[in-house]
């Protein structure tokens, strides 16, 4: 064992160390998670990528104001690293997205399924079956796989803002907090 | 022909093999399995950590740990925000594994890192745990046990949690963050009994890491005895229950890298819980039930 060097003995743990202590004064610093960035703080706090959320209230082009899920226009390795260190500049980012998408209420699919079964069994009445089971207050971005008779938004302006979903051991609750101001981005005039 | 005889034959020619050998081989086969975080090093790894697997003399050649080490630093450093700790573990242990090939010392290389950074990764993890303000107290464990579905059979048969409060917490976890709002709260169902489990689970947990990494940096005589042991429980125990494999398998691999090689009985353990951890997919829920 005195034979190896001491580049072979510290090169690894040498980076090991170096990132931990960098990844926990990030993390007590900023807005980092425990779980991300390589200083084993997973399973220590309930701060998790999944407690941290975005909200998103938009303008659509035709003067309606809806909820839009916006991190559902991120693919998943993106939406994981913004929900690791929520900053200003991603929802900027974000939001520059958002004004360049289509969204369709989150139940079109569900919707255009439910119409067909309506047109396909006329006779039944359908609200007294089974009431009315709409829900068309969530916006989602267009999917290749929706209905192309689907009626879509676009956006002209979209206010958006961090949160963090946390948990309070003393009495048990849930409660969302929001980190730090809301990001408003507008459609700028052609 | 005797399955258990030639299953035991198997075992031994394992322990016949070099002991820089082994390591190296198995480090190969956990990065084929449990070693990328996207899919072009996915691609790399299966085809370069395969080859070298099954090639006969080409297990340690240093240029082709050195592309093996090279993807995985880059792809990792750029994924840095979203990859699990076993990621940077197994990035530290491939750049310990490449240093070692390199070296005239290779399994000194390997045992003198396979100790320090099991050491250190549970004492960073033993820190955090501390440091969060939730763990100490068991509310991590309390709200983990509540929502986690890994966790629901202890939940439900320890902690005596009716199944649809559990999913009703599921439920709400994934709904309040639909309606984000200081004024918007809910609380979950919690009784002394859980309260009591999770306070349980943390302490042991926190116990256990910390002696690792007390274990694991100390020299004397009782530390070398029981280090591996109480490595081998935490594995054994842990990942059997959340099964993330990467993880188990590398600290699996870091424990068989800093065992000396005349501990012949403790090297045969650390073979058993790589087929253990397997045991933590299988549908226990149902089976037991």
């Amino acid at each position: 064992m005195s034979g190896i060097t001491a580049f072979e003995r510290w090169l690894a743990p040498g980076l090991l160390v170096g990132v931990a202590v960098v990844q926990i004064i990030i993390s007590l610093t900023q807005n980092l998670t425990p779980w991300k960035g390589g200083g084993f703080g997973m399973f220590a706090s309930t701060d998790s990528l999944s407690m941290r959320v975005v909200s998103c209230e938009a303008l659509t082009s035709d003067g309606r104001e809806i909820l839009v899920d916006a991190l559902d226009a991120v693919g998943s390795d993106r939406r994981d690293t913004m929900r690791s260190m929520p900053s200003k500049r991603s929802l900027v980012w974000l939001g520059h997205l958002l004004l360049d998408r289509e969204f369709v209420p989150e139940s079109a699919r569900r919707n255009a399924a439910e119409e067909r079964l309506k047109n396909e069994n006329p006779d039944l009445d359908w609200s007294t079956a089974f009431g009315d089971s709409r829900s068309d207050s969530f916006y989602r971005p267009i999917r290749a796989s929706d209905p192309d008779d689907v009626e879509s938004a676009t956006l002209s302006r979209v206010k958006l803002q961090w949160w963090r979903v946390s948990y309070d051991g003393e009495g048990g609750r849930l409660r969302t907090t929001s980190i730090g101001e809301p990001v408003t981005v507008e459609l700028r005039a052609p | 022909m005797n399955p258990v005889g030639a299953f035991r034959d198997l075992i031994g020619d394992l322990l016949k093999l070099p002991p820089e050998e082994l390591v190296l081989r198995l480090t190969l086969l956990t990065l084929l399995l449990h070693g990328s975080s996207e899919t072009w090093l996915d691609v790399v790894l299966q085809v370069l950590c395969g080859m070298m697997l099954v090639s006969r003399n080409q297990f340690n050649s240093p240029g082709l740990w050195i592309a093996v080490s090279s993807f995985i630093w880059i792809i990792n450093a750029t994924d840095w925000l979203w990859i699990d700790n076993h990621k940077f573990l197994m990035s530290y242990w491939v750049l310990a594994c490449t240093v070692a090939v390199l070296s005239k010392h290779a399994i000194d290389v390997l045992q003198w890192n396979g100790r320090v950074l099991i050491c250190l990764c549970f004492g960073f993890a033993t820190v955090w745990k501390l440091l969060a303000g939730q763990y100490w107290n068991g509310d991590f464990m309390v709200y983990t046990l509540l929502v986690d579905g890994r966790m629901e059979f202890i939940a439900h048969s320890i902690a005596g949690v009716p199944r649809a409060d559990l999913a009703q917490s599921r439920i709400l976890e994934d709904t309040i963050g639909l309606f984000p709002n200081e004024e918007i709260q809910s609380s979950l169902p919690i009784s002394e009994r859980l309260k009591l489990v999770a306070l349980g689970m943390s302490w042991w947990t926190i116990l256990v890491e910390g002696a690792i990494a007390i274990l694991f940096l100390a020299k004397d005589s009782f530390s070398k005895r029981w280090r591996d042991l109480v490595l081998l429980a935490f594995i054994a125990s842990t990942y059997v229950f959340v099964p993330v494999l990467g993880f188990g398998y590398i600290l699996t691999i870091l424990g068989l890298a800093s065992c000396p090689i005349e501990r012949s009985h403790i090297r045969v353990t650390y073979l058993g819980v790589l087929i253990v951890l397997q045991l933590g997919r299988l549908p226990w829920e149902r089976l037991l039930s």
